[in-house]
């Protein structure tokens, strides 16, 4: 068989639950295809992911409806740290990382991409946030919560959105690495 | 808001031309000089540069690069041209946040290399196909040293495998040559015979049929900063005998899930084997006893230095490809699944030699699982862990180094969208067990088995593989 029948059914019909309009440009399947790659990295991103076109699927798909995968979920909640709209960081903040019910995995897509994009908006409520999910029982909770509170606090430090100095760092490592799993 | 204390300005001044200036509390070889937050959540560390540097400590040995700016005497700068004030006063450094007061504080004089700089875990216990590979001393003058290391082939040997473990090995540490018998650089010739990531590297042959393992003598060659050659670890693994008609390779998997039944465990084993099967020469994975992990190992870190990774793969077993199937993995926004190295340290108990799949990101919202997915995951990973590139990468642009897995190019991007799909490319890699995405066209994941002739014999070759 060429094709695993339970995600083709609940991929396509999460593909259509939302009605947000995509322009021509950012097709779905170049989103689709992009989220779904092997190995995904948020912080290199393909160029669709970043397109302004692509920020309502991204959306859509990082609300995690039931019979969607959460993989792309988690995925598209961390691409949206490209998008600097008030729409995505009111969904980042409001529906998923504030929300208790939201699955761990999701929520630490989440609160990354509040500290990677939007640590400069309402810094006394991630502040608040973090500490509050800061010795969450979740290690990737807990985790990117006080990074967050790290990130609010150094703002002002972090460069603007395409300078890409959120990398890690091991005590200098500044080279590229030689060849990625991906 | 704190106190500034003028007169300690001057040693701010020191402190910019120079970060050895104060010799009795600054080590003269550090390149720079860390204050820690008291809630040890944030780094400053001053560069001679004339920048500041804002780093959290997250894991052990990892520290994440948040922010820069820039500092004087008695001032930090951040890119708005906001002023923090800020004061040395022995080993602590005093903050003053004037215009957000998030940063106020006290902050004490900390070693950034002894929180920042990689952990490097043990690699582990060898078996009998894997030797200790004695490294000359360091050789060169400059900055950039080399050390090597030379080996004897013998005509039974169908295989071989040099790992490098080490701190700085892959990043600043690397191999640089690796001489054949008749003198040429297989590096130079082909480059993905090395595959590195942060702490370990694999020197692997085969890795197609266009180089096979030659008798003879082989020489490594490592460049790097003296004080990283000098800690590497390296080993060499080596097959001898046959290649045989059918190829065994044992399968042990290890389950920290908490999440997994015993039924899932066991259709996800199946379809791994299944998809290996479709193999052309026969590569038969053997699953051996499924063992249970602590479940403190369920949400682990993405990172093989990590403590817990060597703890967890510290169940793998030496003479398997070891499959470390999670619940999630932490850092690595919906991660599916992850290889230790390409290879993976075969041969080796230790925390290189291994992959981690997580289940959690195989489920739907509702928390269906889908183990076909799962299988065809873990069978991705399990051919990276066995020393097999992706066929293609997204945008058709680079390659594996095989020459009969098809190329699927830029030109098959039918709609132009810059995304190689599994349907643009099904007359060619599409449904290859290593392209790149599992998709098919809209989210349909394809059923990825293919395995070309020449992986196969890639396969086997694997320095675990029995008859
Ligand atoms: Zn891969």
């Amino acid at each position: 068989m060429r094709f695993l029948a339970l995600f083709t059914l609940v991929f396509v019909s999460s593909a259509c639950a939302e009605s947000a309009p995509i322009a021509p440009e950012v097709s779905e399947e170049q989103i689709l295809a992009s989220l779904s790659a092997r190995h995904f990295d948020p912080d290199r991103p393909s160029e669709a992911l970043k397109s302004e076109n692509a920020r309502a699927r991204l959306e859509a798909l990082a609300r995690l409806e039931p019979d969607a995968p959460v993989h792309l979920a988690e995925r598209a909640a961390a691409a949206l740290r490209h998008h600097g709209a008030s729409e995505s960081s009111r969904l980042l903040l409001l529906d998923l990382a504030e929300k208790d019910e939201t699955p761990p995995g999701l929520r630490e897509a989440a609160l990354s991409s509040l500290g990677s994009a939007f640590a400069d908006r309402e810094k006394a409520r991630l502040l608040a946030l973090s500490e509050r999910l800061s010795e969450h029982p979740s290690l990737g909770v807990a985790r990117e919560a006080r990074l967050l509170g790290v990130r609010v606090r150094v703002q002002g430090f972090i460069a603007p959105p395409g300078a890409d100095e959120s990398r890690e760092r091991d005590e200098g490592r500044d080279e590229p690495r030689l060849r990625f799993r991906d | 808001m704190i106190r500034l204390l003028p007169p300690y300005s001057f040693l701010l001044i020191a402190l910019a031309l120079s970060a050895c200036a104060r010799s009795e509390e600054i080590d003269s070889s550090a390149r720079e000089v860390a204050f820690l937050s008291e809630d040890e959540n944030l780094i400053i560390a001053f560069k001679r540069t004339g920048q500041v540097e804002f780093l959290a400590p997250i894991e052990e040995g990892t520290c994440y690069l948040l922010g820069t700016g820039s500092y004087d005497a008695d001032r930090l700068i951040d890119h708005d041209g906001t002023i923090y004030g800020y004061e040395i006063e022995g080993a602590e450094l005093y903050l003053d946040d004037p215009t957000h007061d998030l940063l106020t504080g006290v902050y004490r004089r900390v070693n950034l290399r002894s929180i920042c700089q990689a952990r490097q875990p043990d690699p582990g216990e060898n078996s009998a196909s894997v030797q200790p590979l004695p490294l000359s001393g360091i050789e060169g003058s400059g900055a950039t040293k080399k050390r090597s290391a030379e080996f004897d082939v013998d005509e039974d040997t169908i295989a071989i495998s040099v790992y490098l473990f080490g701190r700085e090995v892959g990043t600043r540490a690397r191999p640089t040559a690796f001489l054949a018998p008749d003198g040429g650089n297989l590096l130079v010739e082909l480059p993905d015979i090395s595959f590195c990531d942060a702490g370990y590297c694999a020197l692997m042959l085969p890795r197609n049929e266009a180089i096979p393992v030659e008798p003879g003598r082989y020489r490594v060659e490592i460049s790097g900063p003296e004080e990283y050659l000098e800690e590497i670890d390296a080993r060499l693994a080596t097959r001898k005998g046959a290649v045989f008609d059918r190829t065994r390779i044992p399968l042990r998997t290890v389950v920290a899930s908490t999440t997994l039944t015993d039924d899932e465990i066991d259709q996800t084993i199946d379809g791994i084997v299944a998809s290996f099967e479709a193999s052309p020469y026969a590569i038969e994975l053997t699953p051996t006893e499924v063992v249970r992990a602590d479940a403190k190992y369920a949400e682990i870190v993405a990172d093989f230095r990590s403590a817990a990774i060597e703890e967890l793969f510290a169940l793998g077993d030496a003479k398997a490809l070891n499959l470390f199937l999670i619940d999630r993995a932490v850092g690595i926004p919906g991660l599916l699944g992850l290889a230790a190295g390409i290879p993976s340290s075969q041969g080796i108990r230790g925390p290189f030699n291994g992959v981690i799949v997580a289940v959690q990101t195989h489920r739907t919202g509702a928390g269906v699982l889908s183990t076909e997915v799962l299988a065809d995951s873990s069978a991705h990973e399990l051919g990276h862990a066995l020393g097999l590139f992706h066929t293609t990468e997204e945008d058709g642009l680079l390659h594996d180094p095989i020459a009969d897995t098809p190329e699927c190019l830029p030109e098959h991007d039918i709609n132009g969208d810059g995304s190689l799909t599994a349907k643009e490319c099904e007359a060619l890699d599409g449904f290859n067990m290593l392209f790149w995405t599992p998709v098919y066209e809209d989210g349909t994941f394809a059923k990825q088995d293919e395995i070309s002739i020449e992986q196969a014999d890639v396969l086997r070759h694997a320095i675990i593989g029995v008859e």
